[in-house]
Order: structure tokens, then sequence, then C-alpha cells
């Protein structure tokens, strides 16, 4: 029988969607803190949505979203670099001073890091796997 | 037995017998692993509590691990770059 025909598969994965997109946010959030980080985050997101998109048969975004994903992720890490060149002379060391007493924002420096790279890791993981699925290996590549 | 049955056996032993010369070297030869201290933990304890860290994975993932991050996720925007590229390619 095909996987994607699978009632469990299908309700379990649709029961757990919203809480491991949940548990991918509370890995970037409390990174600084606890284990976790923006790259683990962005994986669990992006294979969430890869499983879904498996098991339905459908997509939950199209192409362009994950774009603009990943180009914001891209945008935030590259401002990160910039700005800390700019305002200490060192490369990402610009808002390494800024804390605050609340443990998910404990060193805002960092989460911002953790958002940009779970953006970018997560919409690139769902590209590279929709650009995978949609493959014609019969098609040999040339330059 | 066809050759490709026969091949997968082989790797079969092959990476059984990897897996059990690892599990005899940790067991015998890292059982007496001698742990020292080291004097850069107290600059890494130093940076977390500058930046109100409690995770120390996260202080040396900033510290002079930053630029290994960013190096890490270029790779990967670099691969969907070139995903869409060959991708490109071939229409």
């Amino acid at each position: 029988m095909d996987l994607r025909h699978s009632a469990i598969l299908r309700i379990t994965v649709g029961m757990l969607f919203p809480f491991i997109v949940m548990f991918g946010f509370y890995l970037v959030s409390y990174g600084a803190n606890f284990p976790g980080g923006g790259f683990q985050a962005g994986v669990v997101f992006g294979t969430v949505v890869i499983v879904v998109e498996m098991i339905f048969n459908s997509q939950i975004f199209d192409n362009t979203f994950y774009m603009v994903i990943e180009f914001i992720g891209i945008i935030f890490l590259f401002a990160a670099l910039i700005l800390g060149f700019v305002f200490t002379g060192y490369f990402f060391s610009g808002l390494y001073g800024v804390t605050s007493a609340s443990p998910m924002f404990s060193n805002v420096f960092y989460w911002l890091l953790n958002i940009a790279i779970y953006f970018e890791v997560s919409g690139s993981l769902i590209l590279i796997y929709r650009s995978l699925i949609h493959w014609k290996y019969d098609e040999p590549y040339e330059m | 037995m066809n050759h490709t049955k026969c091949n997968k056996i082989v790797f079969d032993i092959v990476v059984a017998l990897f897996l059990l010369g690892a599990l005899i070297y940790v067991a015998i030869y890292m059982q007496g692993i001698e742990l020292v201290f080291h004097e850069e933990v107290l600059d890494f304890k130093a940076i977390a509590e500058h930046m109100n860290i409690q995770n120390m994975v996260a202080v040396v993932y900033l510290g002079p691990r930053i630029f290994d991050t960013f190096l890490e996720v270029n790779v990967v925007i670099l691969t969907v770059f070139g995903m869409k590229f060959i991708r490109s390619a071939h229409h």
C-alpha cells in the first residue's frame, strides 16, 4: 500500500504538525539558554513541512513564499555581519552586549542571528526538497 | 544467489565488523581517558557572563565559531542556487 494512503500517518502528522512547528520556534527562541539553535530549528520546521507535503501530496505554500523567507534570512545574516563591522570594527559583534532578563531574549544578537539562520535553513531545505522531488533523473545533465 | 545480493551481504558484514571494532576500541582503549582542565573554559565563562547566556555551546558558537556557522549557512544558500542553476539548464 502507498504510504500516502495510510490513515495512521495522515492523522498523526496532521495532529502533530502544529506542535512540531511550535517546538521549532521554541528551539530558535530559547537557544541561548537551552539546547537548540537556528540551524536545528530550521531543520525541524523544514522536515515537518516536507513530511506533510509527502503525505498529503500538496504544497503548503508555493516556492515564492519560501524564497522570500530564505531571502529575509540572508538579509538578516548579512545585516548582522555588516552592522557589527560598522559599529565596532569587528564582524558580527555589534549587539553582543544587548541583554535582557527574559530567558527568551537574554541576548538579543544571538536571538536575531538564530532567527536569520532559522529562516534561511528552513526555506532552503524545502526548496532543495522540491527541486529534488521533481527531478527527472533520466535526463543527464550537460553543461 | 545473485551478484547484487552477495555484494549487499559482504557490505553488511564489513559494516558490522567496523562497528564491532569501534565498540571494542571505545570499551578497552578509551577506558582510562584522562580529564584535563583547560584554561580556555574560564574565557568562555567570562563571555557567557558578559552576554547573559547560559548555554555554553551558544558561547562557543558566538565566539570563535561564528564564522564557521556563517559559512555553513552560505553552503546551504549555494546549494539552493546550484539546484536552481542545474534545473534552469535542464529547461
